[in-house]
């Protein structure tokens, strides 16, 4: 089995350093740096909530104080592991939002074993969530598979993107089990998310 | 790698199924029968007129999901025990696993929701449909192949690039059955039966996993030798 790797964005105004971040990571092999931003408000326009990212490492100076305070609920993902990258003094408080803080003097072996922990944590705890609810709109999507729709078809339906919705039906086989069409069709009946003679 | 074989020809056939409880169906589909007393596997082997190489791989592949054999020395009268082997496999589970899990769902699910009755049944029906094409496909079409190549001769009309093209996975719905009968369907449906049913789909599941490797690591690889030699 190919091994996962981390899709990983940067926010640094600094090209030299983005660039040298870029390198270490990815020589690494389990990391693969997807995007290049130089600002904060860069990233949040361009971004779209389909695109996957994993870990973010971002330059705290780029962003404004109620945005580091908010840093959480400003990125497209509650579980995507947040890094700062800090040059110079930092205020250490302004910070404690951050799931990794990390002096751009420090090793890059330390970087990247900081990550790894992060990272290694984050599965594990995926592992063991008991919590495999379906979102609001996963039901939706499961639904739209009941009915026999395709994938073109239910992102036409609801307005998003195919890749949406193929994430969305890859999560929802990862909570329930469940891969197959005519499976996912028979526990959207069980669980009375859509009646039979919808079908 | 070079895995280690987990039994030997002096391995103890009353061992081999104490350790491994599957192999029974091994035993059943080479029309061993039981009352062997301390028989090693070579004396099996020559009593049945078994080769012991071939015997042992299917153990293994059993018993290791990453034993790989070495078909090297194999020959065509092994592809041919194997062939019968195989055979005997889809009997056994087109007669007895498929119909017991078949009326196990039918009874389990009668007299409650008549909308879940209807769409797991149909989901196990259609399934059943997938199995039994996979299966006619692999007795009408690879199996008189394999006859032939067995026989030293090669069937101008197939190919084994085709056979891996068709060859798809049997087992996942199970694993999506699983689920559904394990954690989906509330609990006021029957627990013995409920019971009953998954241990049974749990033991085909295991068993078409075997089966299937011994599809994929000694038939697959015999083919192919046997193709070149005669080529």
């Amino acid at each position: 089995m190919k091994p996962y790797s981390n899709k990983v964005v940067i926010i640094e105004p600094a090209e030299i350093i983005s660039a040298g971040l870029k390198s270490v990571l990815e020589e690494e092999g389990s990391y693969n740096v997807i995007k290049i931003y130089n600002s904060f408000s860069h990233f949040k326009n361009v971004w779209r909530e389909e695109n996957e990212v994993d870990i973010i490492i971002l330059n705290p100076k780029s962003l404004r104080y109620d945005e580091l305070e908010n840093i959480k609920n400003l990125v497209p993902y509650r579980d995507t592991i947040i890094v700062a990258i800090i040059s110079g003094v930092y205020n250490e408080n302004s910070l404690r939002f951050f799931d990794l803080k990390m002096s751009i003097d420090a090793p890059s072996e330390s970087l990247i074993k900081e990550l790894d922990n992060l990272t290694k944590n984050r599965t594990d705890s995926a592992k063991t969530d008991e919590h495999n609810e379906l979102s609001v709109r996963e039901k939706e999507i499961l639904v739209e598979v009941a009915k026999g729709l395709t994938n073109k078809e239910i992102a036409d339906t609801l307005n998003i993107s195919v890749h949406t919705v193929i994430t969305h039906r890859k999560n929802i086989s990862k909570k329930t089990g469940i891969n197959s069409i005519s499976g996912l069709t028979v526990y959207a009946i069980i669980n009375k998310l859509v009646d039979i003679s919808k079908l | 790698m070079k895995r280690i074989k987990v039994y030997s020809p002096k391995t103890k056939v009353a061992d081999i199924i104490f350790s491994k409880p599957t192999l029974l169906s091994v035993l059943e589909r080479l029309n061993i029968k039981l009352g062997f007393g301390d028989s090693t596997i070579a004396q099996l082997c020559e009593e049945y007129n078994l080769s012991e190489v071939l015997f042992l791989d299917i153990c293994n592949i059993y018993a290791d999901p990453l034993y790989n054999p070495d078909v090297e020395n194999l020959t065509g009268n092994d592809l041919n025990i194997l062939l019968e082997y195989l055979r005997t496999s889809h009997k056994f589970y087109k007669t007895k696993y498929f119909p017991i899990i078949h009326n196990q769902i039918h009874k389990l699910l009668m007299g409650q929701d008549s909308s879940n009755e209807k769409i797991l049944n149909k989901f196990y029906d259609d399934y059943d449909k997938e199995l039994h094409t996979h299966f006619e496909y692999e007795e009408k079409i690879l199996f008189p192949y394999v006859k032939s190549l067995s026989k030293g001769e090669k069937l101008s009309s197939f190919s084994i690039s085709t056979y891996e093209e068709n060859h798809d996975n049997i087992e996942d719905k199970l694993g999506d059955l699983k689920n559904i009968i394990l954690k989906y369907l509330p609990s006021s449906y029957s627990q013995p039966l409920r019971l009953q049913l998954l241990e049974n789909i749990f033991m085909l599941e295991e068993d078409i996993l075997c089966h299937t490797r011994v599809e994929d690591k000694l038939l697959l690889p015999l083919i192919i030798k046997i193709e070149k030699q005669l080529k």
